[in-house]
């Protein structure tokens, strides 16, 4: 479970309000989309639930807990890919993920097992000896994506995380999203694409501006705005009030 | 020549503070008072060597005076600050033409090779009028006063000043160049790179040192002889390196024959070794740089499940973040080469003085000895010392992670677990040049191990000093929006700061052994007063760095 609580970030002295007053909640077990334009503060606000950037004002907890108070205790339930694949690149497939089990504390059992089901589903078997540097930006998407998979956090939170991945990989990450979720496991992700959000999601929130200006299922979306559309259509309409 | 020239003004607004400094100056307060900072720690230091060195100077200028061989103190000056480039040169050049990330950009451009290296030399040759500017510019300009020089010798000064770096930088690239054309070809690039560059850095060198044993039998009248000559001592330095001799002829013999066919020597070779780098260049850089950063990987059919065969079984974090770091910086080749190939440096230069025939270092050493043990000991301490200070693998350690360091900040390992693997790192990397200087001091020098020991213990705490004082730096500031390796260490500033404190620093010692000298304490008493107020300083800053590891950690916005 994921609580926003009153956050605000801003940028050049108060200038830029990047987030302003957001408060959202992530129940366990939910899949919660963050929609929104380029520059409407969604990183922002992710890199603040994963303690990347230290909030204004307001308090985010994680599972009950401030992350700001209880740092160490709350990475070590929630796993972050973010939105550029930047991976240690000299480094193999192989060693980068030994490097987050042993981070996350992930037992060699743990590990085999997770590892023997993942990469095969993402095509990085035969790759997974090889330097990172050798690797597509949509293999490194996956590498990071799995080194977020391997300690089984609680909570994982997304930032665009379907960007450079291929059709089929695509689609095994939403298969495992969903199973994640069913375990009671909670989700939270950005993304641009309406239609994944549309079908994956069991709620959704649309940021503008820094403020939050529509949160609930698609049913309650639809209600909020005059579309009875797609969610591209909701999106559009909300976003260009 | 418009490309060319447009080339030149993006990487000098790229890489120079002077071409973007109100950009960098306007950035914040903070920004300022840093930038300020790292300037006036850079005058006070070089204040006070050139303090030191300017008696010391004016001493020897007067004797050689008297023989009319003061224009020799050129020759030696010119030769240092052009060796130095020579060698460093090799690092540098090979940094910007090969491990420069523009160069992606560059490449697919329609740009002629010669352009680009020309582009890339450019920007290096102004870097090394800093190096020139603070060794050989000074020494200018003080043996202008003490001679009296006319108006030709200010007017000629800088034009020599100018071309000092040329030669060398051109040498430097052009072996680079065909090095690299060569390396290419290796399916063990990086490999046959790092160990490759060692060779021709002492190849470099080793003509410089190779020289004939002094004839014993040198009789009265060959030493009248070679006073008599005006040049008799700058062509005996500068047979190491000739372009010294003729730059010095060119600047200090005025307008005579032979300081004309000095200065025309001197700017004519300059100027064909930098037409032959750019045809070089034009043929050959390319051909290197084009499938260099390859990566070769191995594509094999595994059965089922055989990957997971060499899975860990789970180390502490702190062994995971220490071999994290240890595998990045033996696989990227500018890291390793800041951090560690620099080690091999002062070693390496003995060896090749060793391998010339010279035996002076033994003779030395039993001099030193012979006048007081304890002196004896802080010389070996101080070789140790300063040979793994050529490390820059603390004052990088943050800097070198770039963006990746949004990883060191979510992952559940406190930031004191995080900076500990770090700091074990930096005392690990610069134990290489333990050995290398134990072995010169053991092997060549003959040091007796009674001397040696205590020499090591006073070496290895003030490593501590500096390994914590450069992570202090780095932390404080780390320089992570780097596209370029180089740029996390060759062109940070927190590299730079940690230079200019390590030589304040020796400094302070040096002052506080002459200080227990001058009180005429036993050996042992100074010694022991030593090591204590190192190991005072090295808890102090050891213990700063772990308790501000938090909150500086928490500090860095990614």
């Amino acid at each position: 479970m994921i609580e926003i609580e009153g956050v605000s970030k801003s940028y050049n002295k108060g200038k830029v309000k990047a987030v302003d007053n957001l408060n959202l909640t992530i129940r366990s077990g939910e899949i919660f989309g963050f929609l929104g334009p380029n520059g409407a503060g969604k990183s922002t606000t992710i890199k603040m639930i994963v303690g990347l950037l230290k909030p204004d004002s307001g308090s985010i907890r994680i599972k009950g807990m401030d992350n700001r108070q209880k740092p160490l205790a709350c990475k070590s339930i929630t796993c972050y890919v973010p939105e550029n694949p930047e991976v240690y690149e000299r480094l193999t497939g192989r060693e980068y993920l030994d490097f987050m089990g042993d981070v996350y504390g992930v037992s060699a059992d743990e590990r085999r097992g997770v590892m023997s089901r993942l990469l095969e589903t993402f095509g990085l078997d035969k790759a997974i000896n090889n330097p990172i540097k050798s690797y597509s930006h949509g293999m490194r998407q996956k590498i990071i994506l799995l080194g977020a998979l391997l300690p089984s956090s609680e909570i994982f939170v997304l930032d665009e995380p379907l960007i450079g991945l291929d059709p089929k990989s695509a689609h095994s990450l939403k298969t495992i999203m969903r199973d994640h979720c069913d375990q009671g496991k909670t989700l939270f992700f950005s993304t641009h694409v309406m239609e994944v959000a549309e079908k994956l999601c069991d709620r959704l929130a649309i940021i503008s501006k820094g403020k939050l200006i529509a949160c609930g299922t698609m049913e309650e979306l639809r209600e909020q705005s005059r579309s009875t559309q797609s969610l591209e259509n909701i999106f559009l309409e909300l976003t260009e009030k | 020549m418009k490309k060319t020239m447009a080339l030149l003004r993006v990487g000098l607004k790229e890489n120079f503070l002077l071409f973007s400094i109100k950009q960098r100056l306007g950035a914040s307060v903070k920004d300022r008072i840093l930038y300020l900072g790292i300037a006036a720690l850079a005058v006070v230091v070089l204040a006070a060597i050139y303090y030191f060195m300017g008696g010391f100077f004016k001493d020897l200028f007067f004797m050689l005076a008297q023989v009319k061989q003061a224009h020799a103190l050129l020759t030696l000056f010119i030769m240092a600050g052009q060796l130095l480039i020579l060698i460093f040169g090799i690092f540098y050049m090979l940094s910007v033409f090969y491990f420069s990330k523009d160069l992606d950009r560059l490449v697919p451009l329609p740009l002629k090779p010669y352009q680009v290296v020309l582009s890339k030399y450019v920007i290096v040759l102004i870097n090394e009028y800093l190096t020139v500017g603070i060794i050989v510019l000074p020494v200018f300009i003080y043996y202008g006063i003490l001679s009296g020089s006319g108006l030709g010798y200010w007017l000629r000064l800088p034009v020599i000043f100018l071309l000092l770096p040329v030669i060398p930088l051109a040498i430097a690239s052009l072996l680079v160049i065909v090095f690299m054309r060569v390396v290419n070809i290796s399916r063990k690039k990086e490999l046959f790179m790092m160990v490759g560059i060692v060779l021709l850095m002492a190849v470099s060198l080793l003509p410089h040192f190779m020289k004939d044993k002094p004839d014993p039998g040198i009789d009265q009248e060959k030493i009248v002889n070679f006073l008599a000559s005006e040049d008799g001592l700058v062509q005996l330095i500068s047979s190491n390196f000739p372009p010294s001799g003729w730059a010095t002829k060119g600047l200090a013999f005025g307008f005579s024959s032979r300081g004309a066919a000095g200065f025309l020597l001197f700017t004519g070779i300059s100027l064909l070794l930098f037409l032959a780098l750019l045809a070089v260049g034009q043929e050959f850089f390319y051909r290197g740089l084009i499938g260099f950063h390859e990566v070769p990987t191995k594509v094999k059919t595994l059965k089922k499940g055989a990957y997971l065969t060499n899975i860990s079984s789970g180390f502490h974090p702190v062994k995971a973040i220490f071999l994290r770091e240890l595998r990045i910086m033996n696989r990227t080749p500018v890291f390793l080469m800041n951090g560690a190939f620099n080690l091999v440096f002062l070693p390496l230069l003995i060896l090749i003085m060793a391998l010339s025939g010279n035996e002076e270092g033994t003779f030395i050493i039993k001099l030193l000895s012979s006048v007081n043990p304890m002196v004896t000991i802080l010389s070996a301490a101080g070789f140790i010392f300063l040979t793994m200070s050529m490390s820059a693998t603390a004052a990088s350690t943050f800097s070198r992670e770039g963006t990746r360091f949004r990883i060191s900040r979510v992952i559940p390992v406190s930031y004191k677990t995080q900076a500990a693997a770090k700091f074990l790192h930096s005392l690990a990397v610069p134990s290489i040049g333990l050995l290398f200087s134990s072995a010169v001091l053991l092997f060549y020098l003959k040091i007796s191990i009674v001397l040696f020991a205590p020499a090591v213990i006073l070496a290895l705490v003030g490593v501590v000093v500096f390994t914590a004082l450069g992570m202090i730096i780095d932390l404080s500031r780390p320089r992570l929006d780097w596209e370029t390796p180089q740029k996390a260490v060759k062109n940070n500033p927190n590299v730079v700061v940690t230079m200019f404190l390590e030589i304040g620093f020796i400094i302070g010692v040096g002052f506080l052994c002459k200080l227990f000298f001058s009180w005429k304490l036993n050996s042992l008493v100074i010694y022991l007063s030593l090591l204590g107020v190192l190991l005072i300083i090295a808890f102090g800053l050891v213990h700063y760095l772990f308790a501000s590891a938090p909150r500086k950690y928490e500090s860095i916005a990614i």
